[in-house]
This record gives structure tokens, sequence and C-alpha cells, in this order.
């Protein structure tokens, strides 16, 4: 048996030269000690998981440093540490104020405080449930967030805002003609009326379904057009308005039916340029719009009233020409 | 439970006042809080006092230096601790590696030439798969027998089996490595 043991011992001999190549490849894969930790957790993936494994049976300084970090998990020497810790305290503390003093680090700079300002508010947004900052910040976050949002808006309202706004506005009392009263179609006088009580989009709807079946009809024509510019107002909370071109060049299109419709009857040509120059104004086009006034003044037989209304608008839109 | 579950104190708003005012009072207020756990933690792994205080003041030292790579959404305290476990693994390993070195050196009988060539690369990768197809705890002991150069004694003490047990394990082992080694 002996003999046969040497006579391994003596096989096991010619593989010196590659243990020790096998030992050297070995110490040089030693892993991490986040690794080893992960490890312990189970939080390491499958291929990393095996690799370490395996180089825990074969390196022994590895294995006994990870049997220690497996008894310190388990194990509570409570009574023994809370000993040492009496002994220890002082000197820790020794070390540590001086060094913090030493290393009072310099106030940071305006760029720095931005960018963790800026940090923080994303974490706020994108983690709010792991990070509990006190009530004041959280509500100062929501306040900036919540004013950055508004001014975007109303910047956006305001500088894309006509400048005739004030002369583009349409008031609907003032309609003149347009009025349901005495219309027997049942659906062109609910149309009629829908754009009378202010419900402009469901007015453009009925209106349609008339303009479907009677598409001659000057009264129908007009109306959607008033209706289209009317709808086009888009109010914000808050004091400034813009107008939706798109519907602004529906009610144009409407409009200028309507002039042709109206043939020689001057009182609905009169309303029709009239409208149609208050459209060209909400498209911030005040050439276009003023001839349509200058058109109103040709009129041979013209309502006074309009006339009047037509000058003084040109004048305005002269004057704010000039300035 | 403690302070830094309380709103307005919490650790993630010290190291906030910190960052923004430079304050060192705020890292004080965080090193008095974990002072005591961190020291627990690394004596639990180095067993020895001076050690453990080296290591704790370390570890403080390390993470309030990389505070700014700190995300303040996630807890403090496992940070720390993870910080302090590194640096104890690392401070273990070291001390563990030189001991197998001197073990090492006092056992193995000659250093062998080392030969770079293909052949030897072979042989060695050869050898580890056979190494692989041992049983634990066969395994672990043939290892330590043979590469690491390590007594019976030693190897008992490392892994925690008897004097007798570990040679048997080395003398099957070895059996079976040859085996493992002629079969191809």
């Amino acid at each position: 048996m002996s003999e046969k043991n040497g006579k391994d011992a003596t096989y096991m001999e010619q593989f010196g030269a590659a243990f020790q190549k096998i030992r050297q490849n070995i110490e040089a894969e030693c892993p991490e000690a986040e690794d080893l930790q992960l490890y312990l957790a189970a939080k390491l993936s499958g291929k990393k998981r095996r690799a370490l494994a395996r180089h825990l049976d074969l390196c022994p300084v590895c294995f006994e440093v990870f049997q220690r970090l497996k008894e310190a998990e388990e194990s509570s020497h409570d009574t023994e540490i809370a000993a040492a810790w009496r002994q220890a305290e002082k000197d820790l503390d020794a070390r540590i104020y001086p060094w913090l003093q030493q290393t009072a680090t310099q106030h940071p700079g305006l760029a720095k405080r931005i960018w963790l300002t800026v940090r923080a508010a994303f974490s706020f947004v994108t983690q709010p449930l792991r990070w509990k900052p006190p009530m004041v910040r959280r509500a100062a976050y929501a306040g900036i967030m919540l004013a950055g949002l508004l001014a975007i808006v109303y910047g956006y309202a305001f500088f894309s805002r006509p400048p005739y706004l004030a002369l583009a506005r349409i008031e609907p009392e003032k309609l003149g003609a347009i009025r349901s009263a005495g219309i027997e179609t049942d659906v062109l006088r609910e149309g009629l009326q829908l754009l009378d009580s202010g419900h402009y989009s469901e007015a453009i709807q009925k209106l349609q379904i008339y303009l479907n079946t009677h598409p001659d009809h000057f009264q129908a024509s007009f109306s959607l057009g008033i209706a289209y510019l009317l709808d086009a107002r888009q109010q914000l909370p808050g004091l400034l308005y813009g107008f939706s071109s798109e519907k602004v060049k529906n009610g144009i299109t409407w409009l200028n039916r309507a002039m042709e419709q109206a043939g020689e009857n001057d009182f609905y040509l009169e309303d029709c340029l009239w409208y149609l120059g208050k459209a060209y104004l909400m498209l911030n086009e005040p050439q276009r719009a003023r001839s349509y006034f200058a058109k109103i003044l040709e009129i041979r037989r013209p309502n006074l009233m309009r006339k009047a209304a037509a000058r003084e608008m040109l004048a305005r839109l002269n004057a704010m020409a000039r300035l | 439970m403690d302070n830094s579950t309380q709103i307005g104190n919490s650790d993630s708003t010290l190291i906030q006042q910190y960052l923004e005012t430079g304050n060192n009072r705020f890292l004080a207020m965080l090193y008095e809080r974990y002072k005591q756990r961190i020291f627990g933690r690394c004596m639990k792994m180095v067993r020895n006092v001076e050690e453990a205080k080296d290591l704790t003041s370390e570890t403080f030292m390390r993470a309030f230096g990389h505070l700014s790579d700190f995300d303040i959404t996630r807890p403090f305290y496992p940070w720390l601790s993870r910080i302090a476990t590194n640096l104890c693994i690392d401070h273990l390993r070291k001390q563990s590696r030189q001991r197998f070195e001197q073990l090492g050196e006092h056992h193995a009988s000659t250093q062998v030439e080392q030969e770079d060539n293909e052949d030897q690369e072979r042989l060695a990768h050869k050898i580890l798969n056979a190494i692989q197809k041992l049983k634990q705890p066969q395994r672990r002991c043939f290892c330590l027998f043979y590469i690491h150069h390590l007594s019976y004694k030693e190897i008992s003490k490392i892994t925690g089996l008897t004097y007798d047990q570990v040679r048997s394990h080395i003398q099957n082992g070895r059996r079976r490595f040859r085996i493992l080694m002629e079969e191809k």
C-alpha cells in the first residue's frame, strides 16, 4: 500500500510546473470584494455565480474570506463587540474629528449647486416613493414645475397672438341680419339658434348638414362662416386669447361662398365684406383686411352705420400701420 | 426607531445639506449616527479591535470622500456597510494571502522552472478539468494540498475536517485524479 502511495507521489511530482501555473491563474482570478458580497446575498447572475463558486473551490484565500463573511452575517457577538466598542470609541473619535476639520471642503460653486438642485428635482419626479424630502421642499419643487409649465403655455400664447386682436373681435349680439326668427326649416333654425346661444361647434354641425341639401342658401353659408370665426377664438384661463387659423380659414371659405350667393343684395354683401375683413385680421393679414373694409365704402347703397364703422376701422388700421 | 427616520433630519437630508453648504457638521452627525454599527460590522469580520478601528475610520473617510457619488434616493447605511465590508474583505484577503504564501513556500519542495509553452498550458487545462470532476470535499483538500502546498494540519484547520478525514480525502482524491487523467 505504502509502495503504491509512493508511486502515486512520484506520479504527482511530474505535474509540479502545471500546478504552479494553475495556482498563479487562480490568484489572478480572485473576484472583487463586492462580488463576494453579492454572491452571499444570492444576487449574482448565472454565469458569474458559477465562475465564483468554482473559484471558491480552488482558492483557499477567497474561501477563507468568504467563510468569515458568512459567519459575520450569521453571528452576533454583541456583548464582546460592545466591550470592544467602549475601548475603541475614543480612539476612533480622535482620528475622525481632526480629519473632518482638516478636510473641511469648500463651499460648492454655483454651477454645482444648480446641478444638485436639478438632480434632486429629477429624482423627485422619477423616484418620489423612495426619497422622502420634507414637505416644504416637495411643495417648492412642485411649485417650480407648475410655474415652468404655465410660463411655457402663456409664453407661447403671448408671442403667437395676432397684434390686431382687439379689432378682430366679433361680438355675437351685433351680427345683424342673422336671426333665427321666421326660418321654417327645422335643421337651419336649430343651427341658427345654437349659433345665437353660443354653441358654435354644434351650430357648425347643424349648418353643414343643412348645406349638404341646400348648397345655395345664403343665410346658411354666411352663418356657417360666422360660426367658424366665433369658434376659432381660443380663450385661455386668464386674459389672453388667440385664434385657430384652421377654423378661420374655413370661415373665410364659407363667407366667400356666401358673398357669391349674395348677388346684388348690398346688405348681404356688406355683411360678408365686414366679416371677411375681420377674418383676415384674425389671420394677422391687415393688408387684405383693409381691402375688404375699403370695398364697403364703395357700395352704392350702404347701411350708413356699417359704412361709418368701416371708415373708423380703416382709420385705426392706418394708425396702427404708422406705429 | 432611530434618528435616521425622522423627517428633516434624515440621512439624505444631512447629505444634501452637506453637499449644498459644505459644512462638516452634517458629516459629524452621520458619523455619530453610524460609527458604532460600522465598528461592529468590522469587528465581526476581522475580530481584532485595532484592525477594526483602522477599518472603521478608513470606511468613513472613504465614504465621506465619495459622497457626491452616493445616490441620495437610496438608503445610506447599506451603502456605508458595503464599503466597510469591502474594505474588510480586502484586508482579510491580504492577510490570508500572505499567510498562505509563507506556508506554501515553506512546504513547496522546490520551485519548478516555469516553461511557458502550449504543452504546459494544455496540461494545466487537463488537470483543471480532472479536478473539477472530483467530488467535494475531496476536491478542496486535493487543491489545498497539491496546488497550494498546505499541510494536512492546515487543511484541517481551514476546512473544519479532522486530520484523518483530510488524509483520506487526499489519498482517495489522488487515486481518482490519476484515473481521470489516464482516461483521456
